[in-house]
Parts: structure tokens; sequence; C-alpha cells
């Protein structure tokens, strides 16, 4: 198989994984309400918990220090690296929600996050420091050949981000989704309806940290490496993007989103010329990404597809109200 | 007659259990007290206004006891259950509701939505529920009962309305019919006049009236037009710079010195 | 106990810088209502300006270097206040907005010094060779350039107070801090007061990216991001919107930083942050001097 089909099975794959964190980063800042600007860090714990699943124990005194190593085989390694993620949003969501309002959450998220990265750059015995972690073996990656692997594991990621798709897109056309908007315009309105916010916020909250995890531990079984580049603030810009871009609120906008950015970057290169070095051309592309996002706030803030206005069950009415009297309702929809 | 605390019962007789009981409830916001003190119990079935020139704390009050605010000192139970300082989803789970001053519709959902959000304990509102997909018979059932409040409510027109579209006096009703989804057994309304229009405002009375065939169902209303403090309350605490000043009869409460003294200062006529 | 004395020095120390930038985004925050994470690229301008003074081909001294930070990353601060956030809080009021657009140009221009300066390290040339004259006062130790930049925090926090407690200007930016509505009924110039606190705080930003490049020896288009965690960690501790609050929060970080490496070593020290934004979040929501309760944002 030529470069060119790597590169487009690598784009493909990307795009699927990516999309699932653009659904999962939705349901929490789209449908919830809930500004986590760090998503991106979720995806990381994801990625280290597989990491430290599936690889053999440190070596002793060598150079490569980090925490774990249980050698685990796929699918252990995954499911381990979703539970490590829901856990570390269980606890961050439990500390957060009850105390602080909207402001201090997405300040405190963006300081976690930043804490984090330091915490893991120099203290490197945890996850081995700027190095990172590497050869972290794919699923089934020896029994299959090298096109095959990616034909597979293509597969995977398409099938993953449509089950996600499908997941939530049930999960929010239901009362749930009707009470977690209402939370999200009016909390406290809600609370006077019995709905408590701290307990939708929260599973909604874990929801998007199931889907990070998921795409967190894809994304190292693929790449089979994982430093603290890949979980850099701007990482987060992506996400942002493809839900600003393809639309808060909408999960098909979120999959849209997706596409439009990625398209973008990888286009946009071609047409930036390379008269810099390549960190000139990486920053240009975080840059254009930003003005993006500025550009649909500044005009289209719905984004490409917006938020559909009422999901929930309506009641088609007859107008003929004067003789016969009003007709039953019948849900439509 | 100023009312009590709570009243202790002797050897002979049980009391029954009230409805709302205050026992010192204080608030203070930023260096003022709002509320001082407040103690008075409403019986099961009582239609109790509360009034008071503008500043006097019946805002407050409203907001204490329905764990809107939990800044407070005191003691507050309904239906002999403590909900001192508890948050408000849990107060409106012991089937205490509210209406606000200023009607908090959802103004991006429909009427319909609106009204069924009220509905309590939905199978749908868990994420396992809304997985497995269990709840639709039950929302079917809520929808049924949600179309009759409409209906009874005169609202079946704008049904399929945002709640943007509506006018004061809907926006109103609309409130009132997602609060009566919860099925409370007490209320406490928030000047539920203020904004009506004066055609609706006779519908709302009637509405109101009609609520009391359940001899159990309480309201406790904040309100400024006493013409209809007369026809709805048959008892009415006095709130007066955070402190309760009188409470009784409308006409009783007429007649004191202390009542019309406290409106003196403000625009209100008695 | 003089290993304990000389660990709080150096932390009083570390949290009298770190106070320079948590006084300035704390009063961002309280004039302007923007959480501006941008401020992380203003430090690092700020320490660019210094850096272009002093090794380009001027080689500017001391004071014209930190002179240069201050009005460089002032002037970029008026320029993005003004021109971004400004337009933008009109158009787009949310909170989400507002945090997005804040979250973005960080990014932007952060990636922007990247692309310019790229990952070199670079280094102020009064920094090598610094260490060696260490100065010792009984348990304390001090190097006498580490003393002239205490002196300049020493200043420049000391002409922030003076100005929030003795000017018009500094009585109504705590006006507006308090309350926006009000402040705007009693006839305040608010939009003049705005741009007058985009312009100081970004002294306050160049002064500390300055600072900071000192700090660290050598610096590299990170700086800022390293940094900013302290401050907003400062910040919270504070109360947001609390100038002084950001102030005595810097100095809490600073000496728990500090204390914590013997216990748990250097590398381990974002853990002690943590520790002391969790007993925040327990006990403390709001922080030190904020106020509990809903935010600005609710509508009525």
């Amino acid at each position: 198989m030529g470069a060119l089909a790597y590169y487009g099975f690598t784009i493909a794959i990307y795009t699927c994984l990516s999309a699932i964190q653009a659904l999962g980063f939705n349901l929490q800042f789209g449908f919830a309400g809930i500004i986590n600007l760090a998503y991106v860090v979720l995806v990381a714990v994801g990625a280290y918990s597989t990491a430290i699943a599936a690889v053999a124990p440190a070596p002793h005194g060598g150079l490569t220090q980090y925490i774990g190593g249980f050698g685990w085989p796929f699918p252990w390694d995954m499911l381990f690296g979703i539970f490590c993620t829901l856990a570390f949003s269980a606890v961050l969501g439990g500390l957060a929600f009850k105390r602080l309002r909207e402001d201090y959450l997405a300040v405190s998220m963006i300081v976690v996050g930043a804490g984090l990265l330091v915490l893991i750059n120099d203290d490197v015995p945890i996850f081995n420091g700027t190095s990172g972690m590497a050869g972290v073996p794919g699923p089934f990656q020896d029994q299959l050949g090298p096109e095959a692997y990616q034909f597979v594991f293509l597969m995977m990621s398409a099938v993953s981000a449509l089950l996600i798709f499908l997941l939530f897109s049930r999960i929010t056309k239901s009362p749930f989704g009707r009470a977690l908007k209402a939370v999200r315009e009016d909390s406290d309105a809600a609370a006077s309806l019995g709905k408590s916010p701290w307990r939708l916020k929260m599973s909604a909250f874990l929801l998007g940290g199931l889907a990070a995890g998921l795409s967190g531990s894809l994304l190292i079984l693929y790449i089979g490496a994982w430093n603290t580049s890949a979980w850099l603030p701007q990482e987060s810009l992506i996400v942002l993007a493809a839900i600003i871009v393809g639309g808060r609120g909408n999960h098909g906008g979120a999959v849209l989103g997706t596409f439009v950015v990625i398209g973008v970057i990888t286009q946009a290169t071609k047409f930036i010329p390379s008269f810099g070095n390549a960190v000139l051309v990486a920053s240009l592309q975080v840059v254009s990404i930003g003005l993006l996002i500025l550009a649909f706030m500044w005009w289209r803030p719905q984004g490409l597809l917006p938020e559909l206005k009422d999901q929930y069950l309506r009641v088609g009415i007859k107008k003929e109200l004067s003789d016969s009297g009003p007709a039953l309702p019948r849900a439509v929809d | 007659m100023v009312a009590s605390g709570i009243p202790t019962a002797t050897s002979a007789e049980i009391r029954p259990v009230m409805a709302l009981d205050l026992n010192e409830v204080s608030c203070s916001y930023g260096g003022t007290k709002a509320v001082r003190s407040v103690s008075f119990s409403i019986p099961k079935g009582a239609y109790v206004a509360l009034i008071g020139p503008n500043g006097a704390g019946k805002t407050t009050l409203l907001n204490c006891i329905s764990g809107y605010n939990s800044n407070y000192r005191g003691r507050v139970l309904f239906d002999g259950h403590d909900i001192s300082r508890k948050p408000l989803h849990h107060v409106a789970n012991q089937s205490l509701a509210r209406t606000f001053q200023v009607p908090r519709i959802y103004r991006r959902m429909t009427v319909v939505s609106n009204v069924m959000l009220g509905a309590r304990r939905q199978i749908g509102e868990s994420v396992l529920g809304a997985v497995l997909g269990t709840w639709r018979k039950q929302e079917a059932e809520n929808l049924e009962r949600a179309w009759a409040l409409l209906t009874r409510f005169g609202l079946e027109r704008v049904a399929d309305n945002y709640g943007a579209e509506l006018s004061g006096g809907q926006e109103r009703l609309v409130e009132l019919c997602r609060v009566l989804m919860l099925k409370p057994r007490a209320i406490l309304l928030d000047e539920p006049f203020a904004g009506v229009s004066p055609a609706n405002r006779r519908r709302l009375a009637d509405l109101i009236l009609e609520l009391k065939s359940d001899p159990d169902f309480t309201i406790l209303m904040v309100e400024h037009r006493l013409e209809w403090v007369d026809q709805l309350c048959e008892r009415t605490i006095v709130l007066a710079n955070g402190a309760v000043i009188a409470d009784g009869t409308l006409a009783e409460l007429r007649g004191q010195k202390s009542v019309i003294d406290s409106y003196l200062g403000s625009t209100e006529i008695a | 106990m003089n290993e304990f004395l000389l660990l709080v020095e150096v932390g009083i120390i570390d949290g009298a810088f770190l106070a320079i930038s948590a006084v300035g985004f704390s009063m961002q925050f309280g004039v302007t209502n923007y959480v501006n994470f941008a401020y992380a690229s203003f430090i690092t301008f700020g320490a660019y300006c210094a850096y272009l003074l002093d090794s380009g081909p001027l080689h500017a001294n001391f004071l014209v270097d930190l002179v240069g930070a201050a009005i460089g990353t002032a002037a970029l601060s008026f320029l993005i206040g003004s021109f971004v956030y400004t337009p933008f809080a009109r158009r787009r009021p949310q909170l989400l907005f507002g945090l997005v657009l804040t979250f973005c140009m960080w990014l932007i221009l952060d990636n922007l010094l990247l692309g310019i300066f790229g990952y070199d390290y670079r280094e102020l040339t009064y920094t090598s060779g610094s260490a060696s004259n260490i100065g010792q006062f009984g348990p304390f130790q001090m190097s006498p350039i580490e003393g002239v930049f205490l002196l300049v925090a020493v200043v420049t926090l000391g002409s922030v107070h003076g100005l929030l407690r003795y000017t018009r200007l500094g009585r109504s930016m705590r006006a507006m801090s308090d309350d926006h509505s009000l402040a705007l009924v009693c006839g305040l110039n608010t939009k003049r007061i705005v741009r007058l606190t985009w312009i100081i705080t970004g002294v306050l930003g160049g002064v500390a990216g300055f600072v900071q490049a000192n700090q660290l020896r050598a610096f590299d288009p990170g700086i800022g991001d390293t940094y900013i965690y302290l401050v907003i960690a400062a910040v919270i501790v504070g109360g947001i919107g609390r100038p002084y609050g950001a102030a005595l929060g810097a100095l809490i970080i600073g000496i728990v930083s500090e204390l914590s490496v013997p216990i748990i070593g250097a590398a381990l020290s974002p853990v002690a942050i943590f520790g002391v934004l969790i007993c925040l979040m327990l006990f403390r929501p709001a922080g030190l001097f904020g106020s509990t309760g809903r935010s600005q944002f609710e509508n009525a």
C-alpha cells in the first residue's frame, strides 16, 4: 500500500476519533452548558491509562519510567482506559458541580489541565515525562498484515463513532434531554420543578468522559505513542472549533464540524507556502483554527447545523376548535 | 393577633400536622436584615396571603422557604418534614412548589414541553431510562395530563408555541400549569396577578379557587392587589421590615394601626 | 528552622512576583467581566519585549527593558481589549462566548509568538552569573539582581494599591468591580475606565513577564503557559475579581509551593497547588474574598 493510501487511512481514522471527541464535548458544552475547555485532559486520561494497561512494566533503572504496565491485551486495555476516564470525570465532576458556578468551573478546568501538564512533564516517573509512552501494541496487530490492520482499525473507529452518535442521539431525544436543556437554560427554574441540576450535569459530564476515554484509548492504540504535546490546550481547540462551526447542541453538527475543521487543517497546509520552518506552519494552522472560531462566533454563533428547537414530543393540534372541541393530543415526531 | 411559634401539644390534644411551619426564620443580605425571626404556621387546606410594603422581605421569605436561598437561620417544616436549608429540587420533590415573581418559562421550548417538565419521577430523565426507551408509556400518560391542564386553563391554542411567543398573562398561566403537573400539596405563589391582563385575572382567580376543591391543598400567596387577597384568602399575614406585624382576616387587619402605619411610607394604598 | 525560614522567604518572593500578574488578571475580570486567558500570552509578550530590547541592536539597560516590556504589553492589551474583546462583548454578551473568545485569543497569540520566535530558549543578559554573588542576611539569602526585581515588584504592587485606594480612577474601578449596572447609573464613564484598565493591567502583565523571564533564566514562548496556571490558582484562592485577594492568594501559593518541596519534591509542586484548590473548593468555593451566590450573568 502506498504512502498516499496510508495517509488516507490515517486521516479517516483520525476524523472518526475526533468525531467521537466532538460528540462527547458537545454533550458537555452544547447540551449541558458545561464550559469544559480542558476536554483534551479527559482524552489524555484515556490514552495514558490504556497505555499503562497495555505495555509491559518499565524496566528497572532504565531511561523510561512510568507507573503500571500490566501487559493486558485488547480489549481489556481499552476498557481499563475508559474506566479510568470515567473515574477521573466522576471525581472532577463531584468536586466541581456542587460548588462552582460556570465561570469558576471553566477557569478551574484550565488550571487542572495546565497543572497536570506541568506535573506530568516534570515528574518523570509517572508517565515518562515529556517523552511519554510508546510501544503500545494495537489490537490484533500481530495477526493482521499492515494493510488489513489499517482497514480493521478504520472499521473499528467508524463503528465506534456511529455507536456513540446513535447512543447520544437516543439519550438526548428523551425526557433526559429535555430536563438537561432546562437545567442549561435556567438551572433554578429546573430545580424548582424537582430536577437535580447536579445529577443531570454529572450524567452529561460522565457521558462526555466516556466518549473522551474511548477516543483517547483508540488514539493511543492506533498511534502507539502519546506524550504531553498531544494534549496541549490547543488540541482542545480542534474539538471546540468542530462544535462552534458545526453546531452546538446538535449531534449531526458535531460530526459535520469535525469534517470541516479537519478538512481546513489538511487543506490549509497546501495553501500556506513553506517559506517558514515547520514550526511556523504548525503555528499558523492553530491560528487559522482560532480565527475560524472567532469568525463563526461573530457571524453564525449557532453553527452550520443549529440546535433543533424542540427535539421532544410535539403535540399536533387540529385547529378546528369551534364545534367538535379540541382534538385529543397525538404525539407528532 | 400575631401568630405564635409552633404550639406545643398538651397531653390531651393531638395537634394536626401543619402544612407549613416557620420557626424563627431570619435572613441577612449584605448587611441588611431582610427577614427577622419570622414564625407562623399554616394548616392544611388554608389559603394564606402574605402582604406588606415593598422591600418588606416577602419574596426573600418565599426564597428561603422554597430553598432558592439557603443562607438563613431558623426552621422550616413542610407537612412535618424539616426542609430547612434544603436545595430547591429537594423542596420541590417534597411536593412544595413555587412560582416566581417574573415567570421563568423556557423561551426556547414549546408550551407543551414546558408543562411536561413539571411531571415528576420521569423514567426518561435518567440516562438508563433514556437509553432503554422505557419512558414512552409514562410520557404518553403525562402528555394526557398536561393536555388536560392546558385545556382547563384555555391554553390549547398556544400549546405548540414557543415560550418566547407568549404574552405575560399566558406565561403566568403556563407557569401555573407546569407547577400543577408536579401534583404539589402546596404552592408558594409570588405575585400571581402581576403582569396579567384584566381579562385574564378573573380566569386566574377562578382557577385558583377551583383548586380549593382539594381540602388538603394549601397556598401561600404574596400579592399586592388586596381585592384578590380578599376573594381568595381567608387569612392574611402582614410583613414589614422583615418581621410579622399582623396576622388575621383582612377585615381585622384593616382596623389595625400598625398595619396602616407600615404602609404610610410606601406608595401602596391599603 | 533556618531551612524553614529560607523556604518561607523564597515563597514570599515567588508570591510577590506572582502577585503582579495575579492582581492584573483579577482587575481585568473585576472591571471588564472577562476571564482573559490570553493574559498568559501578554506575559510571554512582555518577556520577549524585554528580550528584544536587551539583546537586540539597542542593548538597552535594565530600566529600558522594564519600561519597554510594560509599554509593549500595555499596547497589546489595549489593542486586544478595545478592538476585539469590547466589540465581542456588545455583540455576544453570553458568558460562553466570552470564555471561548479569550481561550482562542490565548492560543492565537501564543502561536503567533511561537511562529515568530520558535522553540529556542532565550535569556536576558543579566540573569547569567547572578547566581554567584548571593548575599546572606541571617537565615535569608538573596542575590543583588533578585533584590532589584523584588524592589520592582514591591513598587509595582504599591503603585496599584495607591491607584485603587487614593485615586478617582481606582475608586471607579472598584465601583465597577462591585456592581456594573450601578456604576453605569452613577454616571461613571465606563468606556474610559475599561480602556484604562486594559492599559494598566497590560503594564502589570509586561512587568510580570519581564520578572518571570529572569526567574526562569532561559525561557521560550511557553513561559506564559506554565505560569498562567499559578496565576489563575492565585486568583481563584483570592476570589475572582478581588485584586487584594489575588495578591494574598499569590503569597499563599508561593509559600505553599516552596514549603512542599522538601516534602514531596519540586516536580510534584502542582500537587500541592491542587491540594490548596481542592481545600478551597470544599470549604470556600468562591475564594477567600469572593462572594458566593449567583454569577453576574444570571438572567433576572
